[in-house]
């Protein structure tokens, strides 16, 4: 099944590295949004061609009134002309009274810039989100997975009973300056609500004890997603149904959680980051042992909670750190050596140990003969 | 979109505080400080309701009501007229998934909350209770609705065609192998060139099998693709698709025949615009799947052709105006379908609609294409190699040089006078300088003055003779007995006879001071006029001026008219000027409007749809497609999808796209066994399938022929259309050789060794045995050469290239023109459509066995045998051809015996030398 989603625990990593955040749980949810078709009215400059151009300038500027005189002026055929005027007129450039022909403003506009403008109605799908019933910026057109129900498995839906779609939400799109930013161009005119439907957004919320107080990771952006963190954080309708949830007792969960996998001398404890950490021995990591060597650092979410896996020995963590460093290179992620260093910064500042620096990633490359990170290397280098 | 399901309830719903509210509420608001109090909940669903109804669930005897930002818990009373609040809380998780999953939304007249039973009004009502509503657990989305039955049958029939398509295109690669022609140079060549596609000769490093026609591509460069126009021995000429940049032929390569994947590409295309549903003709669909024809409107016969047409011709005709969808037109061989569509087309493009013409051949497009008056618009596009000397004058390319000549020389002497109008012109601008014309008012008014003046002149200089006559009286009377008294009066007089002198004078001088004003405009206008004349002969080369007169309102028009016309001229001269400029340009540049403002355009089945041909983004109002019972559903697709409306012309009882033994054959040879369904779209044109299945209204026989004989043409009509062809041919004598239009050369007569057939192993397509019979050549030669001797057109006609080849091969060499023997000796196949004053028929076949092979196909037979317009001689072993095994053959030919029998002759084949040698003494 594909995921709808990228995993819950990146969303924790990127909460958990905020600066003061202190994330206290997660939730996976779908946010309700209007998927409206809207019709749209488009000028298509396209290029003149030969009679059309002609005939148009002859009306405009020669004071040839009548198919007939086009044809004496022009030298061509009668017929012909009667078709090229009725093209004319069917495309919106020439008005026609009994015999005499006059040039529309679209016409005259065409003739003054050189180009045969073609009115088209194009048809598009605007996203509002129905929680604030604003649209949804130009960011959410791409990487989101819009889904059509309200059920996904380990997602919680929030509906919304209200209205239907009003129109004047689009009227108040088309008449926002910087509505090309919310994926409405200025070329596309006289915009008119055709239809709409329901569509639900994955994202993960991760609840903390900053400001703002939820998190929204959408697929919309790599990190947060600000937009709908603002929706989220001033809607009433999110902040009842999130704020009646119970809180969980994290604690036990993660206890039941550590038992079931036979670790029970560990007991889940808070770090001074405010997260929960699971401090295992070093020989709970690495090939054949509970988890793999990279897990040090990382988060496990689990039923609105998550923790950390942490080692005390930085040799471990500086082991993961190399393995970490290694995947992401492998995935083909990191494109830049600016954004190599970030990611290393970030990686350090996670686990607690020096920032590795590229050259140490090159020989943990090398050490392991990891042939895809080291090509990736030369690639950023 | 599916929402909840909506409920309106005629009476207000109440609510009351239940038992244990006051409590819960004051646990919940102590929590969620943002909760109301139940009264302002319950006032809240009040708007709720009127805006989009109040969202209530279900769960047992409970139903939650929601309002904005809460949810209140309530149970019905006993009696179902009111709701106990026994909760309020805010709205969860838990509940959006209850929402989402069954909500109905409520809409009151009334939202009411009272504290007290008591004060409930009656006839309140509450929700019956409904079963619990559950979260679904599905965690995949729920399939959405499935095609309807309608596009399920779309579907299948669509894909069948794919099918059929990929199958034709099989039979056609296994016809023609791949091939790699070495060459070891290339020349340009001097070809007639219409368009700017290119013409090289290859030298190749060996003859190659290819022939003209064919298409061949580069092997280094396969975008560069073009069809062999010539094969001189090694040298072979090719006109490419398009503009070719010469270096990018290499001088030594290969040339590869291309594998002809632009039909099956165009049928595909066609195909998915019937399955996507963006057939211009959208009953299309509905027609050919569900075979549902909409009612035909009552013909307008008003309509005339500009031809005559007989009854049969005019009544398609007519209908033909008015079908809504499609209309099928059956015309037997010599029915006049050509006529019935050149009318139809002359009819429909005075109309003001676009009509495509299409068929499977080129020949059959050009029959129409020639007999189109030249005042319609007509468009031919195809391969220019393949169109009649005729039509192509209608290509784009010729169309375009054409109309850009004209254009050029239409406007050759209107540039020339415009010309100097392009920048101002000294004498002209200083004329308009000069010309100030009066104002016609202001002379008026001077003319009007100058009439007053002259009035008060008149006035004055009555008054002063009145005066004077008056001294005059006084005078007289000076001499009687009051002359003294008189005396003064004629002094006082004299006084007024001076004032009165003294006004008339100076009334004298205003007049004239009016005259010479009213003269000051008039020569002013005298200048102004003659300047107007002027410049009025001057501007009389490009325009038509408006006449001037001598008087200030004419002269003032033509100012202002003057004023106005120059500029334009200026304007003109510039246009008419860009105009030439753009038209000495390559005409090229014009063919996008001339396809597009096209009244008719000609064109193959397969070329509607070829890219090169520009015809993509043209919609037709009607389709006529002639042959169309010779034409795969799938090719005859490609016109129909384009146009609004079709007609179709053709006949199923003649040949079919693919006949039977072919596709069969195919289906043995690649070892796919018997495919009912397979055979049946290959080898059913499009024609006949909707024929078959149209209401009467929709279908009409053409059912007068005017080519054959009586003799023959009765034999066809009760063999073929069931009696329904009547034959309108003024009886003809026929060629002297024999006595009738009908004429059976009997083999039998000769020993079985010197008539028997003979087989030639994987001569025919597929590697299916062909045959010659050596006997049947012999007597077909002599035929053929005594009729060409009478200067009569000839047409031989034989079902196996092994016969084909051994005829040719006589002819050749006895008449020495191959290209007379090429245009009339073939199979059945090639005369589709065409006529002859003689047609000879070999049957071929003779055996002991009744093996007849290919002739098991009857409609063969028909199409061989209604080729004739004066004499039908057909030649065979009767006593293999009548026992054929083959039961319905056996039975056509055994009537065609008695027919000949009784309405013609039989001859036994030795008897031809005999007569042939007698013609020859007689001089015929």
């Amino acid at each position: 099944m594909t995921e709808i989603l990228y995993p819950a625990y990146r969303a924790v990593e990127v909460a958990a590295g905020v600066p003061g955040a202190r994330p206290l749980r997660l939730l996976s949810m779908l946010l309700p949004v209007w998927r409206v078709e809207v019709a749209t009215t488009v000028r298509e400059a396209q290029p003149y061609e030969v009679f059309d151009r002609f005939l148009a300038r002859g009306i405009d500027q020669a004071g040839l009134d009548t198919p007939a005189s086009l044809a004496l002026f022009f030298g061509v055929e009668a017929s012909l002309v009667e078709r090229a005027v009725g093209f004319l007129t069917t495309i919106g450039h020439v008005a026609r009274t009994d015999d005499t022909v006059s040039l529309t403003a679209l016409g005259r506009q065409s003739v003054r810039d050189g180009c045969r403008y073609v009115i088209k109605e194009d048809r598009t799908i605007l996203y509002f989100d129905r929680l604030s019933g604003g649209p949804l910026p130009q960011s959410h057109y791409t990487g989101i997975n819009y889904q059509p129900h309200q059920e996904q498995r380990g997602f919680r839906g929030l509906t919304s009973m209200g209205p239907p779609f009003q129109a004047k939400a689009l009227d108040a799109l088309v008449g926002r300056r910087d509505r090309a930013a919310f994926n409405l161009p200025d070329g596309l005119t006289d915009a008119r609500l055709e239809s709409f439907d329901m569509r639900w957004i994955p994202v993960h919320v991760v609840e903390t004890r900053s400001d703002p107080r939820y998190f929204v990771f959408s697929g919309a952006t790599a990190g947060r997603d600000r937009h709908l963190e603002r929706v989220c954080n001033a809607s009433p309708v999110f902040l009842d149904a999130l704020g009646a949830e119970p809180a969980p007792d994290h604690e036990q969960i993660w206890r039941n959680w550590l038992d079931s996998r036979g670790l029970h001398s560990v007991r889940p404890e808070y770090a001074a980051s405010g997260v929960l950490r699971a401090v295992l021995p070093p020989e709970s990591f690495g090939p054949g042992a509970v988890f793999r060597a990279h897990r040090p650092g990382t988060f496990e979410p689990y039923q609105q909670s998550f923790l950390q896996l942490w080692c005390a020995d930085e040799r471990i963590r500086t082991r993961a750190a190399a393995e970490r460093a290694l995947m992401m290179l492998r995935s083909g992620a990191v494109r830049t050596a600016q954004d190599l260093d970030e990611r290393l910064h970030h990686l350090g500042v996670q686990l607690e140990v020096r920032t590795p620096s590229p050259n140490q990633v090159w020989n943990w490359a090398a050490e392991r003969d990891d042939q895809v990170a080291l090509s990736a290397l030369e690639q950023i280098f | 979109m599916t929402g909840p399901e909506t409920i309106r309830l005629a009476r207000p719903v109440v609510f009351v505080p239940g038992r244990n509210l006051a409590e819960q509420m004051m646990k919940a608001r102590a929590e969620h400080a943002h909760l109301p109090t139940p009264q302002a909940a319950v006032h809240e669903l009040g708007s709720l309701s009127s805006a989009s109804g109040v969202p209530v669930t279900f769960d047992g005897q409970w139903q939650n009501v929601y309002a904005h930002r809460c949810v209140l818990g309530v149970r019905r009373s006993r009696q179902g007229d009111v709701y106990y609040v026994e909760r309020i809380g805010p709205i969860t998780l838990r509940h959006h998934r209850e929402l989402a999953a069954g909500a109905v939304l409520v809409s009151a007249p009334g939202w009411w909350w009272r504290d007290t039973l008591g004060t409930v009004p009656a006839g309140c009502v509450t929700l019956e209770p409904r079963p619990r509503t559950r979260p679904r657990t599905t965690t995949t989305p729920a399939p959405g609705p499935g095609p309807g039955p309608a596009e399920t049958a779309l579907r299948t029939f669509c894909a069948a065609l794919d099918e059929t398509i990929e199958a034709a295109r099989q039979i056609e690669a296994a016809t023609a192998g791949a091939a790699f022609l070495p060459y070891l140079a290339v020349s340009s060549t001097a070809a007639t060139r219409t368009t700017t596609a290119g013409v090289y000769a290859f030298h190749l490093a060996r003859p190659g099998q290819v022939g003209p026609g064919a298409w061949v591509e580069l092997r280094a460069a396969p975008d560069l693709r073009g069809r062999v126009v010539r094969l001189d021995g090694a040298v072979l000429t090719v006109r490419f698709a398009n503009a070719v940049d010469r270096r990018r032929i290499a001088d030594q390569g290969e040339l590869v025949l291309s594998a002809n994947t632009v039909i099956p590409n165009v049928q595909s295309r066609a195909v998915r615009a019937l399955r996507d549903g963006t057939s211009r003709n959208p009953a299309l669909a509905r027609i050919l799947v569900d075979g549902a024809f909409a009612p035909l409107s009552p013909p307008d016969r008003r309509a005339r052709p500009a031809e005559d047409l007989d009854t049969d011709q005019l009544e398609a005709f007519h209908r033909a105006l008015s079908a809504p969808e499609i209309l099928l037109v059956q015309g037997p061989p010599g029915t006049g379908k050509t006529r019935t569509i050149v009318e139809l087309t002359r009819a429909l493009v005075a109309r003001g609609e676009r009509v495509l013409v299409a068929s499977h051949t080129h020949r059959a497009v050009d029959n129409v294409i020639e007999r189109l008056p030249e005042s319609v618009r007509v468009l031919r596009v195809g391969d220019e190699s393949k169109l009649s000397a005729q039509v192509r004058q209608y290509t784009i390319g010729a169309l375009a040089s054409r109309v850009q000549q004209q254009i050029l020389d239409l406007t050759v002497a209107r540039a020339q006078h415009l010309a100097p109008w392009s920048s101002p012109i000294p004498a002209v601008e200083a004329a308009l300088a000069r010309l100030t014309p009066p104002d016609p008012g202001r002379l008026a008014l001077a003319e009007q003055a100058e009439q007053h003046a002259r009035h008060a002149v008149d006035v004055r200089l009555a008054e002063v003779r009145r005066c004077e006559e008056r001294v005059l009286q006084a005078t007289a009377r000076k001499r009687g007995l009051l002359g003294f008294v008189f005396g003064l009066v004629a002094d006082h007089r004299g006084a007024a006879v001076n004032r009165a002198r003294a006004t008339a004078g100076s009334a004298t001088a205003e007049h004239r001071a009016a005259l010479d004003a009213v003269a000051a405009l008039r020569t002013e206008l005298d200048r102004c006029h003659e300047i107007a004349v002027r410049l009025r002969a001057r501007v009389a080369s490009v325009t038509r001026p408006p006449e001037v007169e001598r008087t200030a309102a004419s002269v003032a028009a033509f100012d202002a008219w003057i004023r106005r016309a120059v500029p334009m001229f200026r304007a003109r001269a510039e246009l008419i000027g860009d105009w030439r400029a753009q038209l000495a340009q390559p005409s090229d540049q014009l063919h996008p409007e001339l396809v597009r403002y096209a009244e008719v355009v000609g064109s193959t089945c397969i070329g509607v749809g070829v890219g090169r041909n520009l015809l993509a983004d043209l919609d037709f109002d009607v389709a006529i497609v002639d042959e169309a019972g010779q034409i795969p559903l799938a090719t005859t697709l490609v016109p129909l999808v384009r146009a609004r409306r079709a007609v179709l012309v053709g006949d199923h009882r003649q040949l079919p796209p693919l006949v039977d033994d072919d596709v069969r054959a195919w289906l043995r040879h690649t070892a796919k066994g018997e495919s009912g369904a397979l055979v049946e779209l290959l080898s059913t044109s499009g024609f006949e399938r909707l024929i078959t299945t149209a209401p009467d209204s929709h279908r009409i026989l053409l059912g007068r022929q005017r080519r054959m004989p009586k003799e023959i043409g009765d034999f066809v009509s009760d063999q073929f259309y069931g009696g329904r062809l009547s034959t309108a041919t003024p009886r003809r004598r026929p060629p002297a050789l024999f006595d009738h239009p009908l004429v059976l050369l009997n083999t039998a007569d000769a020993r079985p060794t010197l008539r028997a057939e003979r087989r030639w192993e994987g001569n025919e397509t597929f590697q299916v045995p062909g045959y010659d019979n050596p006997l049947e050549a012999d007597l077909i030669v002599d035929l053929v050469q005594h009729y060409e001797r009478c200067g009569r057109e000839w047409a031989v006609i034989v079902p196996y290239r092994a016969q084909i080849q051994r005829i040719r091969t006589r002819l050749e060499s006895l008449l020495g023109d191959r290209s007379l023997v090429d245009a009339n000796l073939g199979s059945v196949d090639a005369f589709q459509g065409g006529e002859r004053d003689v047609v000879v028929y070999g049957f071929t076949r003779s055996n002991p066995r009744g093996d007849i092979g290919f002739l098991s196909e009857l409609r063969r037979l028909n199409v061989a045998i209604s080729r004739s317009k004066e004499q039908l001689v057909l030649v065979g072993d009767v006593d293999t051809l009548g026992n054929a095994r083959h039961p319905e053959f056996r039975a056509l030919f055994r009537a065609l015996v008695d027919h000949a029998g009784r309405h013609g002759q039989v001859l036994r084949s030795g008897e031809l030398r005999a007569l042939i040698a007698e013609a020859l003494r007689s001089g015929v």
